[in-house]
């Protein structure tokens, strides 16, 4: 999952990046209001850590904004604001979840899958497709109930993959939810996971339309 | 005297007595000048009567006399005492005498009236004199017995008044018992108060000249309410700002336990040590500022400026800065406390150093300024948006630059540590780029006189 975390708290800041790196999220961060508006518009993002006291304003006017523009982006509200008046008027405005400061963890990266699993209609956490299955939280992937092995950039992409089955991800788009705004991606990374992925599952695994893009195949016997 | 009641009682029962006594004073000095007046008028028409009988030439002169006697007598309503009548010859025979009257000669006097002693009495006498049949006649009156009249009427008079007495110390009491009953009331109403009820009386229904008081009293209660609201509010906020460093303390404490490199779990447990540093500032400044809240201003001393920025410097070695002080500052004398003094510069110092870019130098200058002495500190870094100047003093303030470990109480501590020593912070950008925080604290009078 694609996340953009906003907060002001520099030491903050960066245990959550860490963190929820550890837990397998791409995670973009700013600290600014100013800085976070431009960052939603130019990409996708598949939810947002949004701290509401911010030096150049209140996160909730970022979320009415979203909201009023018809961003469905999942909001996690997470704060020092912890009282129940705060909550409620958080949620009421359109966020997602409300986690107060200090917090677990774990428990961020968890409501954070629960919030992109709603946005995409998903009930249950894990991904299957045919005999294969991905368990976003435990970072593993099975095929007829053994664990198959896979760096941590080949399961981002069988996960981006996996979540929309039926629907033909360009590489471009591909390379936007994988990679960070810093990283160096070289040309040809993703078809080079492809490749790896196709070794591990199988050949017909994932289907390459040509000029378009990569989408899952027939779903696995 | 401590009680309003007896204080009343004491001066209406005085004040009632000095006008009862007076009342009677007047009545019986004014009954005394009546009656002699009455009488004397008495005197002069007997007087006038006898001689007038006497001239006739029918009536012997002790049938005149004893006529006066019994004109005396006259109106019935009248005062009942009898006068004396002698009626001289010539040649001084006493001629006629009306019963009761002396033997002696009660006047040796012309016409008119006179004060005379007969024997050891006093007497009032009127005499006339014809002068043609060379008789006169003495009316007199025993003066002993016309204050027997006197007294009795005015005692007629007093002793009722007297009596009164005891009935109007008893209504003066009822009357300040009743009239102070609205204090007792107010004071069961203050009684019956909760210990944290903080809400104003309602002053209304008091009578108008307890109001003040209680006015007082409600203003008093409302300072209490906002400062008891202000302690709350600090306090939630100063919890609340404990929240975010310890979210940060628990991450980076999670992340060292679910570090799969050294390196990782050093970087997070170093990370922790910096968490703990910054709240162990918060807390220290949060103390500080509490304690500013809470104590009375300690008292000022008069000091002399250029040893009072010299001990400051001691205090705070190794000084962060130079500190430059105007020559003309020693011997300048402020009064200040020089604790709250130096916990302001420190502040101050804090601030600009923690805004300041590495290797640019904070300057800290102090100098007269008409009758202030002012510490300007001096720094190169981003200054503050005009639109924030007016919010940097307020707690938990933190602007557009804030630094990445500040609380935002430095400047809330500088502020009010300044005011409590009587002077004053003001903040201003340099047009050069950059803040200048000035501390300004009046000089004694005296040298800016001399000055």
């Amino acid at each position: 999952m694609r996340v953009l975390l906003v907060e002001d708290d520099a030491m903050l800041l960066d245990g959550m990046r860490l963190g929820l790196k550890m837990h397998g999220f791409q995670v973009e961060a700013v600290s600014l209001l100013g800085d976070a508006e431009p960052a939603l518009r130019a990409t996708h993002f598949d939810a947002v850590v949004l701290d509401i006291m911010l030096p150049d304003g209140s996160g909730l006017d970022l979320l009415r904004q979203l909201r009023a523009r018809g961003d469905a982006t999942p909001v996690l509200l997470l704060t020092a604001r912890d009282a129940v008046e705060d909550r409620v008027e958080g949620l009421d405005l359109g966020a997602d979840d409300y986690l107060g400061k200090p917090f677990d963890l774990d428990e961020v990266a968890a409501r954070l899958r629960a919030i992109g699993r709603r946005a995409q209609g998903r009930p249950t956490p894990q991904l299957t497709w045919g005999a294969l299955v991905l368990d976003p939280a435990r970072r593993d992937v099975t095929l007829h109930g053994s664990r198959i092995a896979l760096s941590r950039r080949e399961f981002a992409v069988l996960e981006v993959l996996m979540e929309r089955p039926g629907v033909i991800l360009s590489r471009e788009e591909l390379q936007e939810r994988l990679y960070g705004w810093l990283d160096d991606v070289e040309s040809n990374a993703i078809e080079v996971h492809i490749h790896k992925l196709r070794h591990k599952l199988g050949r017909d695994a994932i289907r390459t339309l040509r000029g378009i893009g990569y989408r899952m195949g027939d779903p696995l016997a | 005297m401590r009680s309003i009641r007896a204080r009343l009682m004491t001066i209406l029962a005085v004040a009632t007595t000095i006008i009862w006594l007076c009342g009677v004073s007047w009545i019986a000095v004014h009954t005394q000048r009546e009656l002699d007046r009455m009488l004397d008028q008495r005197l002069g028409e007997v007087g006038r009567m006898v001689n007038s009988l006497l001239r006739s030439g029918e009536i012997d002169p002790m049938v005149a006399a004893d006529a006066a006697m019994s004109m005396s007598q006259g109106s019935e309503s009248g005062p009942r005492n009898f006068i004396s009548c002698q009626i001289w010859d010539a040649e001084g025979r006493l001629i006629g005498r009306s019963g009761g009257a002396p033997l002696e000669e009660l006047a040796s006097i012309g016409n008119g009236f006179a004060d005379t002693m007969v024997g050891e009495q006093p007497w009032r006498v009127f005499a006339v004199v014809d002068a043609v049949r060379g008789t006169r006649i003495l009316i007199g009156d025993n003066l002993e017995e016309r204050q027997a009249i006197v007294r009795q009427v005015v005692l007629g008079l007093v002793v009722p008044a007297a009596a009164l007495l005891p009935l109007l110390a008893a209504l003066i009491w009822l009357a300040v018992s009743h009239g102070l009953r609205p204090l007792d009331m107010a004071a069961t109403v203050l009684r019956q108060r909760k210990p944290a009820d903080l809400a104003p009386l309602s002053p209304a229904d008091l009578p108008v000249e307890v109001r003040p008081m209680f006015q007082a009293l409600d203003s008093l209660l409302e300072r209490l309410a906002e400062s008891r609201a202000q302690e709350q509010t600090f306090t939630a906020f100063a919890a609340h700002e404990l929240r975010t460093p310890l979210a940060g303390l628990r991450l980076q404490a999670q992340l060292a336990m679910a570090a799969d490199t050294e390196a990782t779990r050093q970087s997070a447990l170093k990370q922790i040590i910096v968490a703990v540093d910054r709240m162990t500032a918060l807390v220290r400044q949060l103390l500080e500022l509490s304690r500013l809240d809470g104590e009375a201003a300690p008292p000022e001393r008069s000091v002399d400026a250029a040893e009072l920025l010299d001990e400051t410097a001691r205090r705070m070695h190794p000084m962060p800065c130079a500190l430059q002080v105007a020559p003309s500052l020693r011997g300048v004398p402020v009064r200040v406390d020089p604790g709250l003094f130096s916990m302001t510069l420190r502040n101050l110092l804090e601030n600009a150093i923690q805004q300041s870019p590495a290797g640019e130098e904070v300057v800290c200058e102090a100098h007269r300024d008409a009758d202030h002495l002012v510490i300007a500190v001096r720094d190169r870094g981003p200054g503050i948006p005009p639109a924030e100047l007016q919010h940097i003093r307020k707690r938990f303030f933190r602007g557009r630059h804030k630094s990445a470990g500040g609380s935002g109480l430095g400047l809330a501590i500088a502020d009010a540590a300044m005011r409590k020593a009587g002077g004053m912070l003001r903040f201003r950008n340099r047009p050069e780029g950059g803040l200048v925080a000035e501390m300004l604290l009046p000089v004694e009078p005296e040298a800016a006189r001399a000055s």
